[in-house]
C-alpha cells in the first residue's frame, strides 16, 4: 500500500476528527457524513482513520470478521464449515476501514457467485463482497452523492438491517454486515437523497482553514510527508497510537457512563424545539454525548457534552425548506440557547 | 497591435515553463491542463513535453470514449475462457505507470472516468472491484488533459482540475510566437534531483498561501501543489537572486487561473458584467468576512506585478472566470442518463458483449452454454487436450439489461430586461422559486437562462443543486433590452443538448414578450418580435414541452403569440398567484 497521511497530522478540522472518533467509539451512532469543498482533507482524514481503529478479538481468516464472543442466531458460513469449526483462531485485530471505490459493481459490493470456482470446478460458491469485509468496521464512500442509485438502495437496506441478504445468481445467502457508513462529498456536485441523509448519525461540514498560519502549516507538513514519508509516518505514529488507545479506553468505558434524566430531558427539548422527525435525533444525541463523555474520561454526561455534539447530530435532520439556505447551524444554536440555558 | 502580441509571447513562455516543470517530475506535479483547440500550437507543446522527458517515458493517450474496464482493467474474456479461471487484463492507468497519460477532449469525459482518474492521482494506485475481480495496483503518472472547451461553460470537471497543478491556456498563441525551450531532457532530470534537495523558506510558503487566500482559492490541495512547483521553478530558473521570480511564475501557472476573485478589483473592473458582483460579494460574505484586506505588502507587490504582466485579454477572460468559478462545472455533461446496460433495475437478460460496459449474467450465460456442451466437447477434443469443465463461447454471453427512468431537465428562461424588471421581475422570481421547489421534490435537474441587454446567458447549466439555482436567480439584476430571439436560440441549444443525453426536457419562459433586440444586436421592436416568432417555430419542432408565463402588467398579445408559435401553454401572471402557477407548470411539464 502507498503510505497514508497520518490522521493526527491533519491540521484543524476538529469537528470532522471528533465525529470520526465518536463513531469509532460508539458504532450505533450510525455513521458520519462529511460534506465540504474540494481539497479540504476529507478523504485524507478518513483514510488516516484506519490507523486509529481499535483492536478487537476477531476470528482469523473469517471473511465476515466474526466476533467469537457473540453467538449469532444465524451461524457464520465460514466458522461453521466442517474444516474450520472448533479450530478457529482468535486474535485481536484492528477493525477494518473498507473503501468503496467508485465504479464498484454491485456483485463486488454485496457479494456474488465465485466466478473462479464456478468456471473451474463448476461449483456454486459464494464470494463475499465489500459489505462482508466491512462488518464491524467502517465502510467509506468517497463522493457519496455520485454513487449510483441501485448501489445506494442496496447499501441502505443493509445498513438498516445489519444483515446482507444475497438473492442472486441462484445463491441464497445471508450474513451479518453491521458497519458504520462514512461518506464524503461536495454538495455542489449534487445533493444527497433524503433517505440516505437520514441514515447518517452525524454530519459535519468542512472548510479550508481561513488563517494563513494554519494554511502554511498544512503545506509544510504535507511537504515533510512527501520528502520523507517513512520518517514522517514514524513520527506521527505515536500520536495516532495515543488516539487509538484513547478510543479503545472509551469503548470499554462507555457502558459505565451514566446519562442523567436532566440530560435526556434537555435532549428531548432540543429535538422538539427543532421539530426533527422521529426519535432518531434524540437517540443519536444521547449516544453521541455518551461517547464524548467516555472519550473525555467522564463518568456521566453533562449538558456541555450535549452542546458539543448537538450541531453535528441535528444539522442534517432539520426539516428543511429546500429553498432556505440560511444555515441550519444557526437554527441549532438558537434552539440550544433556548432549551439549555 | 503590439500589445496582444507580446501577450501571446508571454503566454507561450509560460507554456514552455509549464512543460519544463511538468517534465521535471510528472507524477509529483499531478498534471497540466492545456486549454486550447487542437492545432499546431498544441501539438508543438506536446512535442516539447515529450522532448523534455527522458526518452523511454511511457506516453499513453486516453480517448474520450474510454470504457471503465479499459481504464481500470477488468475481466479478460478471451483468456478467462481459455484458462477456465478469471484472468484480469491490465487497464490503461496501470500501463502508464511512471509515464504520462494524455486525456483527450477532457471537457467531454464522463463523470465516472473523471472520478477514477481523480482517485488514481490521489492514491497513486488503482483499486479494482468489478466483475468478480479484486485487484490493487500501484501506478503513478502525470496527466495532461487537453481541454477544448470554447467558452466558460465548457471545461474539465472541477474535481479533476483541482488535482492538476498547472493550468495553461494556449488560446491566442499563434504559430509565429513559438520558440524553443532552451533546456533539454538531461538538464531537466538534473533539475529534478536538485529540486528535491531544495528547501522552501517559510516566507515563500506564506506568500503562496496568502496569495491563494487573496485570490479566493479554497482548496488546500492547490496550495500544496503550488508549494511543489515553486521549488521546481526556482531550480529551473537558476537565478541566485531570490524567490520572487519563482513565486511570480508559480502564481501565474498554478494560482491565478483558479482565482475566484481578484484582489484589485477596482483597477481591473470595467468590463465585468454587473451581475457578477453580487454573487461574488455574497460568496465572500458567506465564507470570509474580512480576508481581502489582509494581504501583506510583499505579497501585494508580487501579485500586482504578476497581474501587470498579464496580457489584457487574459485578464478579461480571468474576470469572466472569476465570476463563473463559484459554480462547480460538471464536465462533459455525462452521457450517463439512459445507459440501460449499466444501472437501474434489472429487467432480464439478452445476448451481448459484456466488455461494452454491460454486466455479464453468469448463470444465464452458463445456461445458454449447456445444450452445446456435448457438441463442443467432441469438436474441441481433436484440437486440444486441455481439461475444461464448461465450454463457453462468445455467443453464449448473456448480459443484464436495466431499466432506468430518464432524468428530467427543466429549463427556466427568465426575462430580466428593463420592461420586465420594472413591473414584475421579483414576482417572476418568486414563481420560479416555487417551481424550483417542485423540481427539487421530483429530483429534476434545472437549468437557468437569463436574457437582458444584448444577449442571453446560460446562468446555470443543468444541475440538481437547488441552492445554486436559487442563488443565481436572486442575484439576477434587471434592466436593458429584450433579446428574446437570442434567448430562444440558447434555449434550443440547451434542449438539443439535453435530449442528446437522453433526458426529458421541459422549458418555462417568463417574459412580457416585448422583444426589441434582434439577434444581430440591432434595436427595433417589430423586427425583433418577428424574428423571435420565427425562432419560436423551430423550438416547436423539438421534443420539449413548454410553458410561457406572461409577466406583463396587462395581458398583451405578444407573449400569447409567442406561446402559440412555440406551441406552448400560455399563462398570464396577472391572473395567477405563485401557487397556481406552479400547479400549472407541474400539470404541463411533468
Amino acid at each position: 500500500m502507498t503510505s497514508v497521511y497520518p490522521f493526527s497530522a491533519i491540521q484543524g478540522q476538529e469537528d470532522m476528527k471528533l465525529a470520526l472518533q465518536l463513531s469509532a467509539i460508539e458504532p450505533s451512532i450510525g455513521g458520519v457524513l462529511v460534506f465540504g469543498d474540494r481539497g479540504t482533507g476529507k478523504s485524507t482524514a478518513i483514510r488516516g482513520l484506519a490507523a486509529l481503529m481499535p483492536k478487537v478479538p476477531m476470528v482469523l481468516g473469517c471473511p465476515y470478521n466474526c466476533d467469537p464472543d457473540v453467538s449469532r442466531p444465524d451461524p457464520c458460513i465460514y466458522c461453521e464449515s466442517p474444516d474450520v469449526k472448533g479450530k478457529q483462531k482468535v486474535k485481536p485485530q484492528q477493525l477494518p476501514v473498507v473503501d468503496l471505490p467508485l465504479g464498484a459493481t454491485e456483485d463486488r459490493v454485496i457479494g456474488a457467485l465465485d466466478l473462479e470456482k464456478a468456471l473451474h470446478q463448476g461449483e456454486k460458491a459464494f464470494e463475499p463482497g465489500l459489505l462482508a469485509r466491512a462488518h464491524r468496521g467502517f465502510l467509506y464512500i468517497d463522493e457519496v452523492n455520485l454513487l449510483e442509485d441501485h448501489l445506494v438502495d442496496a447499501l441502505l437496506d443493509v445498513a438498516a438491517s445489519g444483515e446482507n441478504v444475497v438473492e442472486r445468481e441462484g445463491l441464497s445467502i445471508r450474513h451479518p454486515a453491521k458497519f458504520v457508513l462514512v461518506g464524503s462529498g461536495n454538495p455542489e456536485e449534487g445533493e444527497l437523497r433524503p433517505q440516505l441523509l437520514d441514515r447518517f448519525g452525524l454530519s459535519v461540514e468542512v472548510r479550508t482553514p481561513k488563517d494563513i498560519d494554519t494554511r502554511v502549516k498544512i503545506v509544510q507538513l504535507r511537504d515533510e510527508f512527501e520528502r520523507d514519508t517513512t520518517e514522517f509516518v514514524r513520527t506521527w505514529r505515536r500520536k495516532d497510537g495515543a488516539i487509538r488507545r484513547k478510543i479503545e479506553k472509551a469503548r470499554s468505558a462507555i457502558d459505565e457512563v451514566e446519562v442523567a434524566i436532566q440530560v435526556l430531558e434537555a435532549a428531548a427539548r432540543l429535538c422538539m424545539a427543532l421539530g426533527t422527525d422521529g426519535l432518531r435525533g434524540e437517540l443519536t444525541l444521547v449516544r453521541a454525548s455518551r461517547a464524548l463523555a467516555a472519550l473525555a474520561g467522564k463518568k456521566a454526561v453533562d449538558t456541555e457534552h450535549l452542546r458539543t455534539v448537538a450541531p453535528m447530530v441535528l444539522r442534517h435532520r432539520l426539516r428543511r425548506d429546500p429553498l432556505d439556505e440560511s444555515g441550519s447551524d444557526i437554527r441549532v444554536q438558537r434552539a440550544l440557547e433556548e432549551s439549555l440555558d | 497591435m503590439n500589445e496582444p502580441n507580446t501577450g501571446a509571447k508571454n503566454l507561450w513562455l509560460d507554456a514552455i515553463l509549464a512543460a519544463e516543470v511538468f517534465a521535471t517530475d510528472p507524477s509529483f506535479i499531478g498534471g497540466v491542463r492545456v486549454r486550447s483547440l487542437p492545432g499546431p500550437v498544441r501539438e508543438t507543446w506536446l512535442e516539447l513535453v515529450q522532448h523534455l522527458l527522458p526518452e523511454d517515458t511511457k506516453w499513453r493517450r486516453i480517448p474520450a470514449h474510454v470504457s471503465e474496464s479499459r481504464l481500470l482493467g477488468g475481466l479478460d474474456l478471451a483468456a478467462t475462457l481459455k484458462y477456465g479461471r478469471p484472468v484480469a487484463e491490465t487497464g490503461i492507468l496501470q500501463e502508464c505507470d511512471n509515464g504520462v497519460s494524455i486525456l483527450a477532449m477532457a471537457e467531454r469525459t464522463s463523470r465516472a472516468i473523471i472520478a477514477h482518474l481523480c482517485s488514481a492521482l490521489d492514491q497513486k494506485s488503482v483499486t479494482l472491484e468489478r466483475e468478480g475481480l479484486r485487484g490493487y495496483a500501484k501506478t503513478s503518472f502525470g496527466l495532461i488533459t487537453l481541454d477544448e472547451g470554447l467558452d466558460q461553460d465548457e471545461g474539465i470537471a472541477a474535481s479533476l482540475q483541482d488535482r492538476l497543478a498547472i493550468l495553461i491556456d494556449l488560446h491566442g498563441v499563434s504559430v509565429n510566437d513559438l520558440i524553443e525551450s532552451n533546456l533539454n531532457a538531461s538538464e531537466i532530470s538534473e533539475a529534478r534531483s536538485k529540486a528535491s534537495n531544495l528547501t522552501v523558506p517559510e516566507e515563500v510558503t506564506r506568500t503562496l498561501c496568502a496569495t491563494s487566500e487573496a485570490l479566493g482559492i479554497e482548496s488546500s490541495r492547490v496550495m500544496i501543489m503550488a508549494h511543489r512547483i515553486v521549488r521546481i521553478i526556482k531550480t529551473l530558473l537558476a537565478d541566485s537572486s531570490g524567490w520572487d521570480n519563482a513565486i511570480a511564475s508559480t502564481i501565474r501557472l498554478a494560482l491565478l487561473p483558479r482565482a475566484t476573485r481578484l484582489p484589485f478589483q477596482d483597477q481591473a473592473d470595467d468590463s465585468l458584467p454587473p451581475d457578477a458582483e453580487p454573487i461574488d460579494q455574497e460568496e465572500q460574505a458567506d465564507t470570509s468576512p474580512d480576508t481581502s484586506g489582509k494581504i501583506e505588502p510583499m505579497q501585494e507587490q508580487i501579485l500586482e506585478s504578476v497581474l501587470a504582466n498579464l496580457p489584457p485579454e487574459l485578464l478579461a477572460r480571468l474576470k469572466v472566470q472569476s465570476h463563473r468559478a463559484s459554480q462547480a462545472r460538471n464536465a462533459g455533461k455525462m452521457g450517463q442518463m439512459q445507459r440501460s446496460f449499466k444501472r437501474g433495475r434489472p429487467m432480464g437478460t439478452m445476448p451481448g458483449d459484456p466488455r461494452r460496459g454491460a454486466r455479464l449474467n453468469l448463470l444465464a450465460t452458463l445456461r445458454a452454454a449447456v445444450p452445446w456442451q456435448k457438441v463442443r466437447a467432441e469438436k474441441s477434443q481433436s484440437v486440444s487436450k486441455t481439461q475444461v469443465k464448461v465450454r463457453v463461447q462468445r455467443e453464449d454471453f448473456r448480459v443484464v439489461r436495466f431499466r432506468q427512468r430518464a432524468s428530467t431537465i427543466t429549463i427556466f428562461v427568465v426575462d430580466a430586461s428593463g420592461s420586465s424588471a420594472l413591473h414584475r421581475l421579483s414576482e417572476a422570481k418568486g414563481a420560479v422559486e416555487l417551481m424550483l421547489a417542485d423540481c427539487y421534490v421530483r429530483r429534476d435537474q434545472v437549468a437557468l437562462i437569463a436574457f437582458r441587454g444584448n444577449s442571453a446567458e446560460l446562468l446555470l447549466p443543468p444541475t440538481r443543486s437547488l441552492l445554486r439555482a436559487k442563488r443565481e436567480l436572486s442575484a439576477l439584476p434587471g434592466g436593458g433590452g429584450t433579446p428574446l430571439s437570442s434567448a430562444l436560440e440558447l434555449t434550443i441549444q440547451m434542449i438539443e443538448r439535453s435530449c442528446r443525453e437522453g433526458a426529458t426536457v421541459g422549458y418555462v419562459i417568463l417574459t412580457d414578450g416585448r422583444a426589441n433586440i434582434s439577434r444581430d444586436g440591432t434595436q427595433g421592436r417589430e423586427q425583433a418580435i418577428e424574428e423571435a416568432l420565427e425562432v419560436a417555430k423551430s423550438v416547436r419542432l423539438l421534443d420539449a414541452r413548454g410553458l410561457v408565463i406572461d409577466t406583463s402588467q396587462r395581458a398583451n398579445r405578444n407573449s400569447e403569440q409567442l406561446a402559440s408559435a412555440l406551441d406552448a401553454v400560455y399563462l398570464p401572471l396577472p391572473h395567477a398567484d405563485a401557487n397556481s402557477l406552479s400547479a400549472a407548470a407541474q400539470a404541463n411539464l411533468a
